[in-house]
């Protein structure tokens, strides 16, 4: 019998899942803003379209700004940041005062930062204050279940991310292995075994997951919440 | 003792850091701020405390006594030291909770009594609060983020650790509790107070829970996991006023309460901290009765008074009330959080005659009270210095095995010049209270 109740265990699915979102897509986001820099300029088109989001800022400068700090638009950083933050919050007796206060400060840091010039310096310590939060949850959190669950949302996220930028199938793996291993330690029932052996399936092959896209991701999206609903 | 503005600053910013906020709904919007927050502490010496601390315990041992008694035998009415109109017509009295003990006998487990000391150094009871007093975690998490901001302060002075509150609070629920786990029941992430329910649930190391995690089966509370086994709950901290806490025994549209928690209530399988009912003793209007029940129930003198207070419902009262309204401040009984308080020194001759007709045509509705010119404290400007503001004082008493008054406290204070509300709802702000320990 555990103490996670089922909005517990969702909002600390989704609290990884959002502190992922912000974390990777940042990383992402210095890389694309990287090649921007001195070869194309439009790189940033192909950022957006392997999140599937619509190109609503015409221009690199405005998809910069726009991506990382309208908060009005659920797709950008600063929401991941306010969803990430949303779900802590509701987990503060679970995760404890100090993780909260890594994403308070990430979020902190990161509206500071919009008015600077430069982001991307600016940003750094965003990235500084979400690894401070995992390593929080690693260290101080004393629920190994809590633990396990943010962590699967922190995998499931950061594969979603991956298998969208085409990451290479041997970095893939390894994430894909570290989240077997959470789901070894979980309770029978909170993992959904139809849509694990989707994943097992595809990643079996190199390269296949790239012809089966969108399958894969709608297995990993489901990983947990239809057992759940079950 | 002195305490810099950069130093203040820095409390300040750990405040914002962990969060320490309260929500307000304004203007159709729900919108949490931060507690404002003056780090020039308010020091009650050992000796002083040691006074408060006889004085609170008494009271809210009398306190208990007469919650025992409304809802069985009710002898003090009987009696005729508290008159049947002001227990069976109060708002806080709840037929359905008559006849049952809840365990232990313990009805109010944390008491938020509300004093004031005047000029002249005396302590007055403005106020008690026995149904879900909240404020305890400010002044908590206060203490441990001033001991690292300003950590001088405390080397360099004698004040009692009060850090032990969670401690305090669990092994009050840990006394009743019926065997399961403890929780806390919150209304949910838009509750004015939920980061208190968050603090202490992590502090106290109880579950905190919504309705809608609980649930009564055979009599028996329990909550559910996020596989759905079932683990029994002994005790809830509930944060949840008695109207919503069970819409098959109370207010039947409530959506934030457990059906049926008063089944395994009344079945003496669970306790409810506060217990349901408690309303009737912290009535304004039961509170004039207060010092009556402690000679009444405990055979002993009021160590701690009462602001001096009349109620219109006598005659004689009446006619103090209406000669001297100019002076006195008057109070609604149904209200709370500071509303419903009026000065008669702020009324025109329009309102004044307004409000004497309605305490003429309502008069257990109401009650007057001397206004007592309480002292002001210190608290920092936005230069850093010193400007002097009125200020209170809520205490905590926790009963459990014993009563204990927890050695710190609420202090707020207004932040308006000259004002007397003090409320965080009306704006007010809250500073650390030391007790000294030598």
């Amino acid at each position: 019998m555990g103490t996670i109740t089922i909005e517990y265990s969702s909002n600390l699915y989704w609290l990884g899942r959002y502190v992922e979102r912000a974390y990777t897509t940042l990383n992402t986001f210095f890389n694309y803003c990287d090649i921007s820099l001195d070869k194309d300029k439009n790189s940033y088109k192909e950022f957006l379209d392997k999140l599937d989001i619509e190109d609503k800022y015409g221009d690199y400068k405005r998809f910069i700004h726009g991506y990382l700090y309208d908060g009005a638009d659920c797709f950008t950083v600063s929401s991941s940041l306010r969803f990430a933050h949303d779900n802590a919050l509701v987990c503060r007796n679970v995760i404890g005062s100090e993780a909260l206060a890594y994403i308070q400060l990430a979020a902190d840091a990161f509206h500071a930062s919009s008015k600077e010039k430069n982001p991307r310096l600016s940003l750094m310590p965003v990235i500084d204050y979400l690894l401070a939060f995992w390593g929080s949850i690693d260290d101080k959190l004393a629920s190994g279940e809590a633990r396990t669950i943010v962590k699967c949302g922190k995998l499931v996220e950061r594969l979603d991310l991956y298998f969208r930028f085409s990451y290479d199938h041997k970095l893939i793996n390894s994430e894909y292995e570290k989240l077997c291993y959470l789901l070894s330690r979980v309770r029978k029932g909170f993992c959904n075994a139809r849509h694990l052996a989707v994943l097992v399936e595809v990643l079996a092959i190199e390269e296949s997951y790239k012809a089966r896209l969108d399958e894969v991701l709608d297995s990993l999206s489901r990983l947990f919440e239809e057992e759940r609903a079950a | 003792m002195e305490m810099s503005i950069a130093t203040a600053r820095e409390i300040n910013k750990l405040m914002a850091r962990y969060g320490v906020k309260f929500g307000i709904y304004k203007n159709g919007g729900f919108i949490e701020q931060l507690f404002p927050y003056d780090a020039i502490p308010r020091i009650i010496s050992r000796d002083e405390f040691a006074r408060l601390d006889r004085g609170l315990v008494q009271r809210v041992d009398a306190l208990n006594c007469f919650l025992r008694d409304i809802y069985s035998k009710a002898s003090i009415v009987a009696d005729k030291v508290v008159p049947e109109e002001f227990v069976y017509i109060s708002k806080g009295y709840m037929p359905e909770c008559a006849h049952i003990v809840p365990p232990a006998g313990v009805y109010s487990h944390i008491s938020g009594i509300d004093l004031v000391q005047a000029k002249d150094g005396a302590w007055y009871i403005l106020e008690d609060n026995l149904r879900i007093p909240s404020g305890a975690s400010y002044p908590l998490i206060a203490r441990e983020l001033s001991r690292i901001a300003a950590p001088e302060a405390f080397s360099d002075n004698d004040v009692t650790d009060n850090r032990n509150y969670s401690e305090m609070l669990r092994e009050t629920m840990d006394f009743v509790n019926r065997g399961g786990l403890n929780v806390i029941l919150t209304p949910g992430r838009y509750n004015a107070a939920y980061f208190e329910h968050s603090y202490l649930a992590e502090r106290t190391g109880a579950l905190l829970v919504k309705a809608s995690e609980l649930a009564v089966e055979d009599a028996v509370l329990y909550m559910k996991d996020y596989l759905g086994v079932k683990a029994k709950v002994g005790a809830v901290y509930r944060r949840i006023s008695d109207e919503y806490l069970d819409p098959m025994t109370f207010r039947a549209d409530s959506l934030i309460g457990v059906p049926h928690i008063m089944d395994a209530y009344r079945a003496g399988n669970v306790a409810i901290i506060n217990a349901p009912g408690n309303g009737v003793a912290d009535d304004k209007g039961i509170y004039y009765f207060v010092p009556k029940m402690v000679k009444y129930y405990l055979d002993e003198e009021p160590i701690l008074q009462n602001a001096p207070t009349y109620l219109p419902y006598y005659e004689d009262d009446m006619k103090f009330t209406l000669d001297n309204i100019k002076r006195l401040v008057i109070k609604d009984v149904s209200e709370a959080g500071g509303y419903g308080v009026v000065f008669g020194s702020g009324l025109s001759e329009e309102k004044l005659a307004e409000l004497k007709a309605t305490i003429i045509k309502e008069p257990r509705r109401f009650i007057s009270q001397e206004v007592i010119d309480f002292i002001d404290l210190d608290i920092m400007d936005e230069n850093g210095g010193a400007v002097p503001r009125k200020a209170d004082l809520r205490a905590y008493v926790l009963t459990g095995k014993s009563t204990r008054v927890w050695a710190s406290g609420l202090t707020r204070f207004s932040r308006v010049e000259g004002s007397f509300i003090v409320n965080s709802s009306q704006g007010g702000g809250f500073k650390d209270t030391w007790v000294l320990s030598r």
